[in-house]
């Protein structure tokens, strides 16, 4: 690998490992409270929120495996822009409720609120559960994408021992481990400025540079066009009449499932007020028009006649041959960089939902706030360990497959947690059997469909694919409904409810019920 | 705890329905998987989605400002309001 390109990523990536540890002095506080260590004391405006979800939600697996996808089949790899349009009206509807709710009961996590909505300990588990196993996975494919770039740059992964051959990968994660342990929320905020206008400088200067250099958007459709069908797997520009059914349903499928993700309310909660969450969700998409064009990288590639061994290689590839060397180390290193910003919310997200819904709630009734922010640290750390050791020593494929499935599995926790933000009406042991339903039939969909994004589906005799989640979702619908008169019926304790109506449209300033102590009063 | 009634909101919660526009542009793809009119090169199918987005967001602020109360709305509020409420460092 050239010396100026290594030199320009690892000047970056040294410069965000100074921003992560200056951090934990940046809008000050007791970084001993989880709601300061976790949440960045619920403060964050616009701007910030804005920087932030944007690094969170648009990760570095996103910018190498969209491009892969759509470089590999087409059209259907485009859902990922319907997918990230359709999200935000959702948001702008939904997370404000959630937000206001949980300011009003200094709720930390999802299974926080679903706890006491539904006054149900098991409820609760199993939404925490569902986040923590479906973050993991998520973590690693973080890696996988910093483990992407460095081979391109061919520094790792020529050694003979595991060691040598993952040592730079070992030395990224190492970094963020700690800083992430010193700052919490904050680091990765503070970083997701870098990470963003650098994201941002790479995808408008390739989708204005390389287009020029072969021949235009025109002839890149044109070639594509051409080039699509001849593949071993057949793909096509334009999408197929019976790839329509599969293309809707991971676009609905998946915008509904991105908010349900832990790393995702986090940095929602993180806000400082419900109108900028209501805000960012109308200038967000700037990131999807990004994600968008970065998509289209794929076609780009197929116009320059990259062969990747590997399709997530093909945008590193096709950056290597059209950029010079000193661009080429700064697109590498915003890919790594936005790595690490996502694979910390989530590992601070999976230590919020360990702390709060299962230490504090099965071994320590009575955990102080210092508590739980220490067990919260750790528990970071053992999170972002088991996610590298996943990375080392299983096939990369096992962490893809795995996250294909807690997309599946954290759809399920729609009902409680989305539904519960409207309505009371289920029970909560309905609830929890309509997730158990719906974790088994997406699970075994998924399988029965070795682990493709699309499993074959037939409806009212129309053969066709569908997202395995939303299936699994209509299921967990239908079982909750159906038994929730049924448990009624029986008698079963519904549990009770600490939130009242007006908690849903609390804005900030008025009065915070469940705990004398707010965020900021020490 | 003081239950008080969100604030009197500027607008009707009809606004809200604007909401579902991108959903039925979007999630019915025979509407636009064809490859013509071409725009600037971009077969329809990609356009059309790409100018979704510019919908999506305009529609969204649309429903912002529809109602959100004008109190409420001036961005230096919300900066950073709970410094400002629990007096903590600033």
């Amino acid at each position: 690998m050239n010396a100026v390109a290594l030199s320009v990523f690892v000047f970056f990536f040294l410069l965000v490992t100074v921003l992560g540890f200056i951090a934990a002095r940046w809008r000050q506080a007791d970084l001993g409270h989880l709601n300061e260590w976790g949440l960045g004391g619920r403060s964050f405006g616009t701007v910030i929120t804005w920087f932030l979800l944007g690094g969170d939600l648009y990760t570095a697996y996103t910018f190498i495996a969209v491009p892969a996808l759509v470089f590999g089949v087409g059209a259907l790899g485009f859902f990922a822009l319907p997918y990230t349009i359709i999200v935000y009206p959702f948001v702008f509807l939904v997370m404000p409720r959630l937000w206001s709710v949980a300011h009003k009961h200094q709720y930390v996590t999802p299974a926080d609120f679903v706890r006491g909505r539904y006054g149900s300990p098991s409820l609760s588990l199993a939404v925490a559960l569902t986040g923590i196993l479906a973050t993991m996975p998520y973590i690693a494919l973080q890696l996988v994408g910093i483990q992407v770039v460095l081979e391109a740059m061919g520094i790792g992964g020529t050694g003979t021992s595991t060691l040598e051959r993952d040592l730079p990968l070992f030395i990224a994660f190492a970094i963020l481990a700690a800083y992430t342990y010193q700052s919490g929320l904050r680091a990765p905020a503070l970083i997701a400025f870098v990470k963003d206008t650098m994201i941002y400088i790479t995808v408008l200067v390739a989708v204005i540079y390389i287009p020029s250099k072969l021949g235009g958007w025109g002839h890149v459709f044109d070639v594509a066009g051409q080039a699509l069908p001849q593949k071993p797997m057949p793909g096509s520009l334009i999408l197929q009449d019976k790839q329509f059914v599969a293309y809707s349903t991971l676009a609905l499928g998946s915008a509904l499932a991105l908010f349900l993700y832990p790393h995702s309310i986090t940095a929602v909660l993180s806000s400082g007020n419900r109108n900028v969450v209501r805000r960012n969700a109308a200038i967000l998409p700037a990131y999807s028009f990004l994600l968008g064009l970065l998509a289209l990288l794929g076609f780009m590639a197929i116009a320059a006649g990259i062969k990747p061994a590997n399709n997530n290689q093909t945008i590193p590839l096709l950056f290597d041959r059209m950029f010079p060397d000193w661009f080429v180390g700064f697109c590498f290193a915003a890919i790594a960089i936005g790595a690490l910003v996502p694979a910390a919310i989530m590992s601070i997200a999976a230590a919020n939902l360990f702390t709060r819904n299962i230490y504090r709630e099965y071994f320590r009734r009575d955990a102080t706030p210092k508590e739980e922010s220490d067990v919260a640290r750790i528990v970071s750390l053992v999170v972002k360990l088991g996610a590298l050791a996943f990375v080392l020593f299983l096939n990369t494929e096992y962490a893809i497959n795995l996250q294909l499935l807690g997309g599946v599995w954290i759809l399920q926790t729609l009902p409680p947690v989305i539904l519960g933000l409207y309505t009371r009406w289920f029970h909560r042991g309905a609830l929890l059997l309509g997730w158990a339903a719906g974790i088994a039939t997406g699970t075994w969909m998924a399988w029965s469909a070795s682990f493709k994004s699309v499993a074959p589906f037939t409806l009212f005799g129309l053969n066709t694919t569908v997202y395995p989640a939303v299936v699994a979702l209509i299921v967990n619908l239908l079982v909750a409904v159906v038994a929730t008169p049924l448990l009624a019926a029986a008698g079963v304790d519904r549990g009770t409810d600490e939130t009242a109506k007006p908690d849903y449209e609390a804005q900030v300033g008025e009065p915070i019920g469940a705990l004398a102590e707010g965020p900021g009063k020490r | 705890m003081a239950n008080r009634p969100p604030p009197p909101r500027t607008g009707s919660r009809a606004w809200y329905l604007l909401l579902l526009l991108p959903f039925i542009g979007l999630l019915w793809p025979p509407f636009y998987a064809k490859e013509h009119p071409r725009l600037a090169g971009f077969p329809f199918f990609y356009w059309y989605q790409f100018l979704w987005v510019l919908l999506g967001a305009g529609i969204t602020a649309l429903v912002y400002l529809l109602t959100t109360p004008r109190a409420s709305r001036t961005p230096t509020a919300d900066e950073a309001p709970d410094r400002q409420v629990g007096g903590g460092a600033p």
